[in-house]
This record gives structure tokens, C-alpha cells and sequence, in this order.
């Protein structure tokens, strides 16, 4: 079943009757969560909420062995917290069973139905009582008691009830040892004792006690702080060999009174220990000497673990001396923190977990209310004096708010009438605290822990002082800052926290609906967490979409948050206009201080952390968690009148990263109001909007669109898609530079609109009281104008470049150019221009665009939409000697294939002429004549050197005169064709100088080598 | 198909450096449906930026950039303030690993991941989710470091400007940086360093002046207060001259006992010497 249906049916049933729900060992479901499991303290807390609010009558009741408290010793902060708050909305019922009271059920235990053993028993108990008169234990002085308890010796049945209040779970442990079949228990010594006929009865003494709580373990150590100090007497004792039986059964006797308590008339004392039998004395003596038990003189108590010297009674009455010298209030405030208080029933009437801070406060103190942001709703007093000190409480500071808008959080005082109980139980705790910085204390383990155990006691006494000083109806309750004026407010007395929900009615009058108990919180759990993110994500992504439940799925805790918080108030709705005002009546005051704090921001900036306080402030208090939720509905709602500022900078779109900067860090935000704009503003937002083409957002296509922050953001998001050529080149009209820098250093929506843009273009600032603005229309168009130029500017440019390529190529198309490239395919060695001829062969690129732009890449090894006008510039100048390259690349291809195709190794010939000029060719030997070739040369050389007189010489002469017949008849080199071009600056030839003519030789820039080097 | 029936997608992500960038060139014409994608944290090198678009356009094909809105100053913001540090890499899982899981969601698809033929060792990011098989077609097809050099010339494109000073892609403050690599950054872009020092600077100031105990139990537990191991940035700058001292002398050894070296690679070596942690495999190389 799952927990809503079982409270559905809690409820169903209690309209027919009262429903009683009793939940036995509850104490079971606490351990689990203490071991870890992930068990959820809502189901407890709905069940006991499922009748408060709507007057059914169901009541839960939960049984356990111990408080919650102690249960839940040993679980994290966060999970202490939650349970805490369920824990508030029940009240305590402590049910701790007199001494006199289990012993009265031990006597019912045995039936004595021989009268002769009825006589001997009565013997047996006249002298023990009467020693029990004598060591002051009066509940056992009377013979009767006494006999009534047999088998059980009397000490045994002194310590029994003490025992297992303490460390067991009470009257069954005690009823597992009286009927149970443990070999140790009181029916196994029945049944295996032999009753003589004469001489003393045998009884089942401390030592049996022992061997069945301890020796056994069978007893279930339920507190920790207790079982230390088990564990450490049964391991000394366990460990201790070789004793007599009268020395074991003596050691027992005192562990377990050891166990059982440390002072007063049940303690080892040697009188005490007298009873127990014969030789305890002698048993004594000799344990002591083996160091396993310490007589502690002044207490007069043996014990079983290290005894300790320190006195603690002069200590604690030194302690208790100076604790009765300082104000109460300071002593309480130091000793503890009194637990938070949940407003039960204001919680449940209105759905929503308040949650009152406590803590002590003097009479006449300066109190301040809690800041908006807290976590907690309210504050709670508790004035640790009586009323009759108390004349009047002073006044409140802090309470500064207007008396319209959001109010300060509630601060209420609870006046005792009495103190002196929490006096006294406040001091002993002080008073035991100091001891344990004590040094001597601090430095003796054995005295320390005593003192813990002490401290543990009086803390429970405080306990209890505190809930009756305060739960009294003799307490005055008063909430100090009332919401009408900061009036204080009497309220009616009353235990648990029904006076803090009298005042939380009162101040959160205004407690907005949330109904999703995952998001109506303080904190949300990492779940809760992530199910909101997906919901502000599906708000902006999908708000305006129309789809059901904002496009989730399944039934997820989004979606239970978006039906129960978005769709059932109204906040979200189909239509035009998706988020706007709630439907809920109930939500209606948290709408109008969302749209009282956006109007505000009309004339100066509104932070958002503000917004947020106002709303978690009363009458609304809203949960800090719903918040980001609802401030982002009115965002939505909004988003064409209210501007996002983040850092200060303005943020056209509310995207969902900025919403998750904005959760975390709403202080990061302002926004601003845009207030519907009139005369000569309202004539440019229209103009600009029409000429831009400008639709309302979310709303339908014929919307007109007269507001200043639809306008803005479309050019602000236009002008961000701009690339960074466009974003950076001076080669734009005049016009579009000047919008464009206005745009891209606009800061405030209206200052760009109406001053920035129209002086960029030349027309005069529109102000904010203009009647009219004439040239509207020509701002408008000329707007329009230099955002087409913008948006159009790489395009335009990579036109221009394509237009130069083809034009320096003499062809019209780009396919000409890629089909002679691609003949070079594979037969380019030089890297560069290998690149150059492969992209220019590319012929899978898209279109002309595409294709221009790669090899535009290639040539400035930049894109073209990262370009500088200075690497536009580059290009320009590098693109003819490029192409010039290729060219003759080609046309050698083209000759050699002519040719036959041989296989060649070209060089690539540089001459300079005298005047600076120079000459390129690319001259290639066929390989296939080499040899012939080399022959004819070496001839002609032999001949040469028979003229200049040296080989040298004659190389030289002839490379000369060769040179000399390559060279055009006196063209310039700059007006040569295509086919022939300077080499590049940055590459320049190594060059042999000869006869006034510079020549060198190299590399080709491109190398048709494959063929010849492979 | 994939089993479902649905075409198989073919995904090669890029790095912006040298390695992936040649992968994407070499698959270009071998994996004509390609999807390429980049992890955008925002904060990467102005070179990076500018030699993906020149990778684009050489593609000829998008490169779809992955985690555009939530760059690294979003999650700095969101985390309220901790440095990313090896042991708290919430940058490489955030602004990474989260976007590319994310794109590819269910679907089958191919991952081409550009491991070098001379790389055995190293890793590179493969994801765990089963429904993507992992591709090295450079192992594959023995391409070494040379091969991935002459893909890029070939392709006109060459390399990322920033080998000449850093030796990884990745963010301008990237933890794993060198110091040399810190040294190169604040004389390459002073105000990117200087970004760097205003992070740190922030972090800094909210641990220590007004870091309240709560704060500084939980938050503060295993994170990095500076960038670069052991200094704030500002006292690292102030020993630049030691710095690059220092990696003068460990070029000049690499450049030694390994003759004729590319720079490229005497410059990795050279920075080896002062720390050779595998980076992130999402980020580098
Ligand atoms: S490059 Fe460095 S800083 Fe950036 S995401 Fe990768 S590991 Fe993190």
C-alpha cells in the first residue's frame, strides 16, 4: 500500500468513527533507520497530520522503550532534523514504572501453597528485613515485602526493578528472568534446588542477577553511553581466573551494584555487601588485594573497575557555588540548545512546515527578529525568569518594515510563572558541565565518567523542567511583533507547540498553497532537488508550448510539482499568455508583492535576493525552496515588461543555465521594469518592430509589440550571432559600424533603443517625454538597413573573394578550376602548395561558399570568419603568386603529359636581371634522354672550357647565356601572365650572382617528382 | 543498422588539438556521415576557438559544440566557488563527459577516438556506455606522429597556434598546465592569465577571510585552493626568469640527446620533465 493511499484510507475510515492507531515497538522502526535504511519519517508524519486540519478524528499512538532521542542517538544532523520535526508533531508520554510497583509484580510471580515452607520463608525474611531497616532501605523493612519476593534475596529484589529500568526494556526483561528458561534465570534455579528440610533457605542472590543480565549478555544494552561501562565490568570479571566461589560471587555482588548505581543507599557499601553472606569480608579483602575491586573511602562503595580519588562532591558544591552566582539565562544559554519547534497545527491546516527556532532569552533583552532568509519561520523565547521579575518585556528591535508590506518574522516570549525548578536543574547541569574541564576530573577516567553519567541524569531533569516550566498553563505566551502594527499579542497557553501555532496563524495569515510537501520546504532533498530543475527547465523550454504537464512524463515528482504548485493554482494555463496571476485565492497575496517589487524596479534596479526575502517574510512566508519557482512564473509572466540583469549585465533570454545561476545565486540578479513605453518611444519600438519583423513572445503572430525588451533582444541576440570577421572589420558603411558598436556596448535596453542607435545613425535621442518622434520610420529602416549589411557581411565577402579567384583564373566557374586541379592529384610534393591545389581540387565541398571559404583557409591558414581586414589584405596580395604557382603546375603537367607522360625531375629557374626584375621557369629533363642529354652537355662544356680557360668558367658562361635566351624580350616581370610570378617574400630564393644577373636554382615550388623519385 | 534498426551514428570528437583534428580530417572522405562535435568550456585558448573554425570550414561539415551554455563560469558560479583540481575534476565531468553522454544518448553509435600508431599506452577517453564501439583508425592504419603532421599540411590547415608556447589544448587554466605552460599563458594573454589569477584570487578569499565553520567542514574538504601545485599564480609569475630557466635547460636537453627533433616534440619532452601526469583524456591531445 502506498503512504497515500494508507492515509486516504486512515481518513475514510475515521469519517465513519474515530480511528486509534496504535503502533507497537516502534522503537523497531527507529533502530532500522539507525542501521541505516532509508526509511522516511513522512508516512509517521502524514499519518498524524491526515486528521489536524480536517477535523477527523484519528489519533496515533506510538509505543517504544525509549525516547526518540535515544533511539535516534547515533544518527547525522540532517536525518535528526527531519525526525525532529515529526517528533514535534507528537507529544511525549514518558511511562517510567516505580520500584515499589515491579516489585509488587515480582510477589505476584510466586505462589507459595505448602504452609510449613510459608513459615520457613517468614523466618527466613523476619532478619533480613530488619537488616534492610538498618541500611535504610525502607521499601524492604517489611517482613512480608520481603517473604512476598522469594526465592529472590532481598538485595537482589533491590536492585531488579532499577536494573531493568535502566538497562532493559523494563518489566519483560524482568519477566524473562523470572519465567524464562535461562539456565541462569529464577525457573531454572526452582527446578534444580533441592530443598532440605532444615537449615537456611536458599535464595537467588545478586550473584545470580549478575550471571543472568551480564554474564549471560541477554540483556539488551539499549543506550550506548551505558554499555561501556557493561562491557568493561563484564570483561574484567570474565577475565579474572582463579577466584573462589566466595570471592566470584562477592566480585558479582558488587558489579552489579556497580552497575546499578553510584551513590546513595543502593551502593557497594561493605554494610550492604555484609548481607549477601557469609565471608564477604574475607572475599573482600582478598579481591582487593588482587586488584580487582577498589575500596573508595570516602564514598564507601567498593568497586569493580580503577576507582578514582578525585572527591566529586567537594568539586561539584564548589562548581554548584559559582553556577549560583550568574544570571540564569547565561547558564541555561551556555548548557544547551533547546530543540527547534515545529507549529503543529498551523503546519498541517496550512500544508506548510513552520519550524520556530528556541532558544533562552533574559527579561528585557534586545531581541531582533530573524533574517527573512532563516530557515526558520519565527523565533521562540523562552525567558528564563518568572513573570513577577518581569514588568514588561522590553520592545523588539528589528520590526522596521512597513505596515502594508512583508512584515518581520514572529517573535514570541513564553513567561513562566515559576522558575525555580528549571533554576535548579539548569545550575546542577552547569554546575557538572564545568567539572568536566576540570583538570584533575578531565585527567581521571574513571571520575570523568561517573561525572558524564551524572551530567546525563540532570540533563533529563532539565528535560523535564524546561517542558513543565513551559508547558505550564500558568505560562504567559505573548508574540511580540502582531501583525497589525508590531502589537504584542497574548496567546493562549497550552503544552507542545500549540501557542506558536496560535501565532503562526496570526503573522503567515497569507501561507501561499503549495501542495507538494517535496518542494514546499526550507531545503530540498538532492531528489527534490533535481525534480525542481527539471521543472524551471520545462517552465522556459516549454512553458509556451502547450504541451500537457509541460511535456513530462509518468508521474515523477516534476510533474507532481508542476500539477500541484503551476497548473492547479493557475499560476500556468493553456493560452496567449501561459504564466500570469493564479487562479488560487491563496496565492493571490504572493502575486502581488511579485508584481508590487517588478513595478517597483521601474525606476532603479530590484535585486532578486529582495524579491525573495519579501516573499519568505509574512504574511506569505514562503518556503525558501518554492521560491526560484514562483519568481521564475513571474519572470515568464513578465518577460516582455521585465529585463534580467545578471552581474549587472543585461541577459536578453532567461535560458535555464541562467535559471541554475539564478537558484544558486539570486543576489547575482536585478531586473528592471520596462514600463509600457507612450509617444515618440512608443512610435520607434513599433517602427522597429515592424520593420524587423518582430513578434510578441508567446503570443500569437498579429500581437503587436510595443515594448522596449521584445525589440532589444532580438537585435541583442542577432548582433550575438554575428561572426568575428564581421565583428571586427572597418569595411562597412559607416552606418552599420555605428550600430554595430552600439549594440555590442549597449548596456541599458532603453539608453540603446532611444539615445545609442538613433545618434549612431545620425537622428537626434528620442527622451522619455517626447510626444512624438517623426523620423521613427527612417531610424527604423536605417536599423534594418545596417543589420542586413551586418548579416550579410561575410557572405558579401566570400562572394568577392570567389569573383577574384575565378576572374585571376579567367574562368566563371569554380568546376574549371577544381577539374585542373584535380589532374594534379597526388603529384604535388611541396606541402603548401599541395594543400592549395587540394583544396581548390575539393570537390565535395557544398557550394561556391564552402568552397571558397576552404581554400581561403588554406591561403591565410585562417578562416575567413576569424579574419582580420589585415588578413583579408594577405590573401588579397598572396592569392596571384598562389595561383600563378599552380598554373604552371598544370601547364607542366599538361606538357609532360603532351609529351608521353615520362617521368622528370623539374626545377624551378629564378633569374634576376640587374634591374631588380625577375624571371621564373620551371625546366624539367625527360628521363628517358638523361643520358643522351648529359653526354651532349659534357661535349659542349669540354668545348666551353677550351675557350674560358677553366670548367668553372665555362658552367658559369654557359648558364649565362642560357639564362640570357629564357628571358622574354624586356617585359616586366609584374605584367607577366598568370603562368609566371614572383616568388613570395617570405620564401625568398638562395641566388649565385653571375655576371651582373642574378640565377638561381631550387626545389620547384611544386614538384611533379612521384613518377621520377618513385 | 544497429539492432534497433536505427541508422548507426559515426561520432568523432575533437579536442582542438593536433591528433583528433587530423582524425577529423582523415575521416572526412573514409566517413562521408561523420558527426564531429567539441566540448566547449568556454574557456578555451583564443587559438583553440579560431582553429575550429578553420577545421570547419576545411570539413566542409559543422562541428557541433556541445555544452555551449554551460561553460566553465556557469558551473564556477553554480559550484560556488571550488577550483577543479586532478582529485576534483568536476570540469572534465561537467562541461565533458556529461554533454557527449548526453548527446549520444541510446542510439549505437561509433566512436573514433585518435590514438597514434606510436602512442601504445595511452588511453585516450572511451566510453563506458555499451551501446558505443570504440574506433582507432590510426592505430589501425599505422598513422604516427608524422602521418597526423602530413594529414594537417595536406589539408592546409597546419597546427594550432598555441604549440608554440603549450603543449595541450584544454582550458586557459587548465590544472595540468606547467608551469612554463602558466609562464607562455600570462605572456601570450596577459588578460586570460589574468582571469586566471581573479578565479583563484575569489577562491582564495572565500576560504580564508570569510569562510564560516560550516562552510570550511564540508565544502572545503579535498579541494584546491590554487591552480598551479604548491603557489598562487601571482608568485609563480614572480619567478618567471627560474621558470624559464629551467625549461631552457630541459629543452636544451631533450634537443640534445635527441638529435634533430621536431620543436614540437622537444618542447613536449621538455615539459615531460617537469611533470608527465596523463592529463584528461576528454581534454588532450
Ligand atoms: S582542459 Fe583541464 S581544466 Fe579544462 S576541462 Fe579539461 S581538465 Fe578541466
Amino acid at each position: 500500500m502506498s503512504p497515500s493511499s494508507l492515509v486516504a484510507t486512515a481518513r475514510r475510515i475515521a469519517a465513519e468513527s474515530p480511528l486509534l492507531l496504535v503502533i507497537d515497538e516502534f522503537g523497531k522502526n527507529l533502530e532500522a533507520i539507525r542501521d541505516g535504511s532509508d526509511a522516511d519519517p513522512y508516512l509517521l508524519q502524514q499519518l498524524a497530520e491526515a486528521g489536524q486540519g480536517t477535523g477527523l478524528p484519528i489519533f496515533v499512538v506510538t509505543l517504544q522503550h525509549l525516547s526518540f532521542d535515544d533511539c535516534l542517538s547515533g544518527l547525522d544532523n540532517v536525518q535528526r532534523r527531519e525526525w525532529s520535526k515529526v517528533q514535534g508533531r507528537f507529544e511525549d508520554v514518558s511511562f517510567v514504572e516505580s520500584a515499589a510497583q515491579a516489585r509488587a509484580l515480582i510477589s505476584t510471580v510466586f505462589d507459595v501453597t505448602d504452609s510449613a515452607l510459608r513459615a520457613r520463608i517468614d523466618r527466613w525474611a523476619k532478619p533480613l528485613a530488619s537488616e534492610m531497616a538498618a541500611l535504610g532501605v525502607a521499601e524492604l523493612a517489611d517482613p512480608a515485602v520481603v517473604a512476598s519476593c522469594y526465592p529472590l534475596h532481598p538485595l537482589a529484589a533491590l536492585v531488579l526493578p532499577e536494573l531493568c529500568n535502566r538497562h532493559g526494556q523494563h518489566e519483560r526483561t524482568l519477566f524473562s528472568f523470572l519465567a524464562g528458561a535461562h539456565p541462569s534465570g529464577v525457573a531454572a534455579f526452582l527446578d534444580s534446588t533441592k530443598l532440605a528440610s532444615r537449615g537456611p533457605l536458599p535464595s537467588l542472590g545478586l550473584e545470580a542477577v549478575y550471571d543472568f543480565f551480564v554474564g549471560s549478555g541477554s540483556l539488551n544494552i539499549a543506550s550506548p553511553r551505558q554499555s561501556s561501562r557493561w562491557s568493561e565490568i563484564a570483561t574484567r570479571l570474565r577475565d579474572a581466573h582463579g577466584l573462589s566461589a566466595a570471592q566470584a560471587r562477592t566480585a558479582k555482588s558488587v558489579a552489579l551494584l556497580n552497575l546499578v548505581s553510584t551513590s546513595g543507599t543502593v551502593r557497594a557499601s561493605r554494610q550492604l555487601l555484609g548481607l549477601a553472606g557469609r565471608g564477604v569480608d574475607a572475599a573482600l579483602a582478598d579481591l582487593e588485594r588482587a586488584g580487582l575491586v577498589t575500596y573508595r573511602d570516602f564514598a564507601d562503595e567498593y568497586r569493580v573497575w580503577h576507582g578514582s580519588d578525585v572527591d566529586m562532591g567537594v568539586r561539584l558544591d564548589a562548581a554548584r557555588q559559582r553556577m549560583s552566582q550568574r544570571p540564569l539565562v547565561e547558564i541555561l544559554a551556555e548548557i544547551e540548545q533547546p530543540t527547534p519547534l515545529v507549529a503543529a497545527r498551523h503546519s498541517a491546516t496550512f500544508d506548510t512546515l513552520r519550524v520556530f527556532q528556541r532558544r533562552y532569552a533574559a527579561a528585557r533583552e534586545e531581541v531582533a527578529p530573524l533574517a527573512a532568509p532563516s530557515a526558520y519561520d519565527g523565533t521562540v523565547l523562552l525567558v528564563a525568569a518568572s513573570e513577577a521579575e518581569l514588568p514588561a518585556l522590553t520592545s523588539v528591535g528589528g520590526h522596521t518594515t512597513e505596515p502594508e508590506g512583508p512584515g518581520a518574522k514572529p517573535v514570541v516570549a513564553a513567561i513562566p510563572r515559576d522558575v525555580a525548578a528549571l533554576d535548579e536543574a539548569g545550575r546542577e547541569v552547569a554546575a557538572l558541565a564545568s567539572l568536566l574541564d576540570d583538570p584533575v576530573v578531565a585527567g581521571d577516567r574513571v571520575a570523568r565518567r561517573e561525572l558524564s553519567e551524572r551530567l546525563s541524569q540532570a540533563r533529563s531533569v532539565l528535560d523535564q523542567a524546561r517542558c513543565e516550566t513551559f508547558g505550564s498553563q500558568e505560562c504567559r505566551w505573548v508574540l511580540l511583533n502582531g501583525p497589525k502594527s508590531g502589537e504584542r499579542v497574548e496567546l493562549s497557553p497550552g503544552r507542545g507547540s500549540s501557542p506558536v501555532s496560535a501565532a503562526a496563524d496570526l503573522v503567515y495569515s497569507h501561507t501561499p498553497p503549495v501542495g507538494n510537501e517535496m518542494l514546499n520546504r526550507s531545503e530540498l532533498t538532492s531528489q527534490g532537488a533535481k525534480a525542481r530543475r527539471l521543472l524551471l527547465e520545462a517552465m522556459i523550454e516549454r512553458g509556451n508550448s502547450g504541451v500537457d504537464d509541460l511535456g513530462f512524463e509518468g508521474h515523477g515528482p516534476e510533474t507532481a510539482m508542476y500539477r500541484s504548485f503551476l497548473l492547479r493554482t493557475g499560476l500556468h494555463r493553456r493560452g496567449a499568455k501561459p504564466f500570469g496571476p493564479p487562479s488560487d485565492a491563496g496565492l493571490e497575496p504572493a502575486w502581488s508583492i511579485l508584481a508590487d517589487e517588478f513595478g517597483r524596479s521601474t525606476g532603479e534596479r530590484v535585486n532578486l535576493a529582495g524579491v525573495g526575502d519579501c516573499l519568505q517574510s509574512p504574511p506569505v512566508g514562503m518556503k525558501a525552496a518554492v521560491v526560484p519557482v514562483f519568481i521564475t512564473a513571474g519572470l515568464l509572466a513578465f518577460r516582455d515588461e521585465v529585463a534580467i540583469y545578471e552581474h549587472g549585465t543585461f541577459t536578453p533570454v532567461l535560458s535555464p543555465e541562467v535559471s541554475e545561476r539564478m537558484v544558486r545565486n539570486p543576489a547575482h540578479f536585478d531586473v528592471k521594469h520596462f514600463a509600457n513605453t507612450s509617444g515618440g518611444r512608443l512610435m520607434v519600438v513599433e517602427a522597429l518592430a515592424e520593420r524587423l519583423g518582430i513578434a510578441a513572445r508567446g503570443g500569437g503572430r498579429s500581437q503587436r509589440v510595443s515594448n522596449v525588451l521584445a525589440v532589444v533582444s532580438s537585435l541583442v541576440t542577432r548582433i550575438s550571432r554575428l561572426d568575428n570577421y564581421t565583428r571586427r572589420t572597418r569595411r562597412l558603411s559607416a552606418g552599420a559600424r555605428a550600430v554595430r558598436d552600439a549594440l555590442t556596448t549597449a548596456v541599458e535596453p532603453d539608453q540603446l533603443l532611444f539615445e545609442s542607435l538613433p545618434e549612431a545613425l545620425g537622428f537626434a535621442a528620442v527622451g522619455a517625454d517626447a510626444p512624438d518622434c517623426e523620423p521613427a520610420a527612417a531610424v527604423a529602416s536605417a536599423v534594418g538597413g545596417a543589420l542586413d549589411e551586418l548579416e550579410s557581411c561575410l557572405e558579401r565577402m566570400l562572394e568577392d573573394l570567389l569573383a577574384r579567384l575565378l576572374d585571376a583564373c579567367g574562368v566563371r566557374s569554380r568546376a574549371t578550376v577544381s577539374g585542373q586541379a584535380a589532374t594534379l592529384d597526388g603529384e604535388v610534393l611541396d606541402p603548401e602548395v599541395r594543400a592549395f591545389v587540394l583544396a581548390l581540387a575539393n570537390d565535395s565541398a557544398e557550394d561556391d561558399r564552402a568552397w571558397i571559404s576552404a581554400v581561403a583557409t588554406v591561403v591565410a591558414r585562417k578562416a575567413p570568419a576569424e579574419w582580420t581586414d589585415e588578413d583579408r589584405g594577405r590573401f588579397d596580395r598572396e592569392l596571384p603568386e598562389r595561383l600563378a604557382a599552380f598554373h604552371r603546375l598544370v601547364a607542366l603537367h599538361f606538357d609532360r603529359r603532351a609529351d608521353g607522360g615520362g617521368p622528370f625531375d623539374p626545377l624551378r629557374v629564378t633569374i634576376t636581371r640587374p634591374d631588380g626584375t625577375e624571371y621564373i621557369r620551371m625546366v624539367g629533363v625527360d628521363a628517358r634522354r638523361r643520358a643522351a642529354l648529359e653526354t651532349a652537355l659534357d661535349d659542349v662544356l669540354a668545348t666551353t672550357a677550351s675557350i674560358t680557360g677553366s670548367d668553372l668558367q665555362a658552367e658559369q658562361s654557359l648558364l649565362a647565356l642560357l639564362s640570357e635566351r629564357l628571358l622574354p624580350p624586356d617585359e616586366p616581370a609584374e605584367t607577366l601572365s598568370p603562368a609566371i610570378g614572383l616568388p613570395t617574400e617570405s620564401d625568398p630564393p638562395a641566388r649565385a650572382v653571375a655576371d651582373g644577373a642574378g640565377l638561381s636554382t631550387g626545389r620547384a615550388a611544386g614538384m611533379l617528382g612521384r613518377a621520377a623519385n618513385g | 543498422m544497429g539492432e534497433s534498426g536505427a541508422p548507426v551514428r559515426h561520432i568523432c570528437g575533437i579536442s582542438g588539438g593536433k591528433d583528433s583534428s587530423a582524425l577529423a580530417v582523415y575521416m572526412r572522405d573514409r566517413a562521408p556521415q561523420m558527426e564531429y562535435f567539441f566540448c566547449d568550456t568556454g574557456a578555451e585558448l583564443p587559438e583553440t576557438y579560431e582553429y575550429l573554425t578553420r577545421l570547419e570550414v576545411i570539413l566542409g561539415r559543422p562541428i557541433v559544440r556541445l555544452n555551449a551554455t554551460r561553460g566553465f563560469d556557469h558551473w564556477f558560479e553554480v559550484f560556488r566557488g571550488a577550483l577543479p583540481s586532478p582529485q576534483m575534476r568536476w570540469c572534465t565531468k561537467n562541461m565533458k563527459i556529461k554533454p557527449i553522454e548526453e548527446w549520444i544518448g541510446d542510439e549505437a553509435a561509433v566512436s573514433y577516438v585518435a590514438i597514434r600508431s606510436d602512442e601504445s599506452n595511452r588511453k585516450g577517453y572511451v566510453s563506458t556506455k555499451p551501446n558505443i564501439t570504440t574506433r582507432f583508425p590510426f592505430v589501425e592504419d599505422g598513422v604516427d606522429h608524422a602521418g597526423v603532421l602530413r594529414i594537417l599540411e595536406d589539408a592546409g590547415i597546419g597546427l594550432p597556434a598555441y604549440y608554440e608556447w603549450r603543449t595541450r589544448s584544454g582550458c586557459y587554466f587548465c590544472f595540468y598546465q606547467r608551469k612554463a605552460e602558466w609562464i607562455g599563458l600570462s605572456e601570450r594573454h596577459p588578460e586570460l592569465f589574468d582571469r586566471a589569477v581573479a578565479i583563484e584570487q575569489k577562491v582564495l578569499q572565500d576560504a580564508g577571510v570569510d569562510g564560516d565553520a560550516d562552510f570550511g567542514d564540508r565544502a572545503m574538504r579535498g579541494r584546491q585552493y590554487t591552480w598551479s601545485g604548491g603557489e598562487t599564480l601571482v608568485q609563480l609569475r614572480n619567478r618567471r626568469d627560474e621558470i624559464l630557466e629551467r625549461h631552457e635547460a630541459a629543452l636544451s636537453r631533450t634537443t640534445k640527446t635527441r638529435a634533430n627533433l621536431p620543436l614540437i616534440e622537444a618542447l613536449a619532452d621538455a615539459f615531460n620533465e617537469e611533470d608527465d601526469t596523463e592529463p584528461c583524456t576528454v581534454c588532450a591531445p
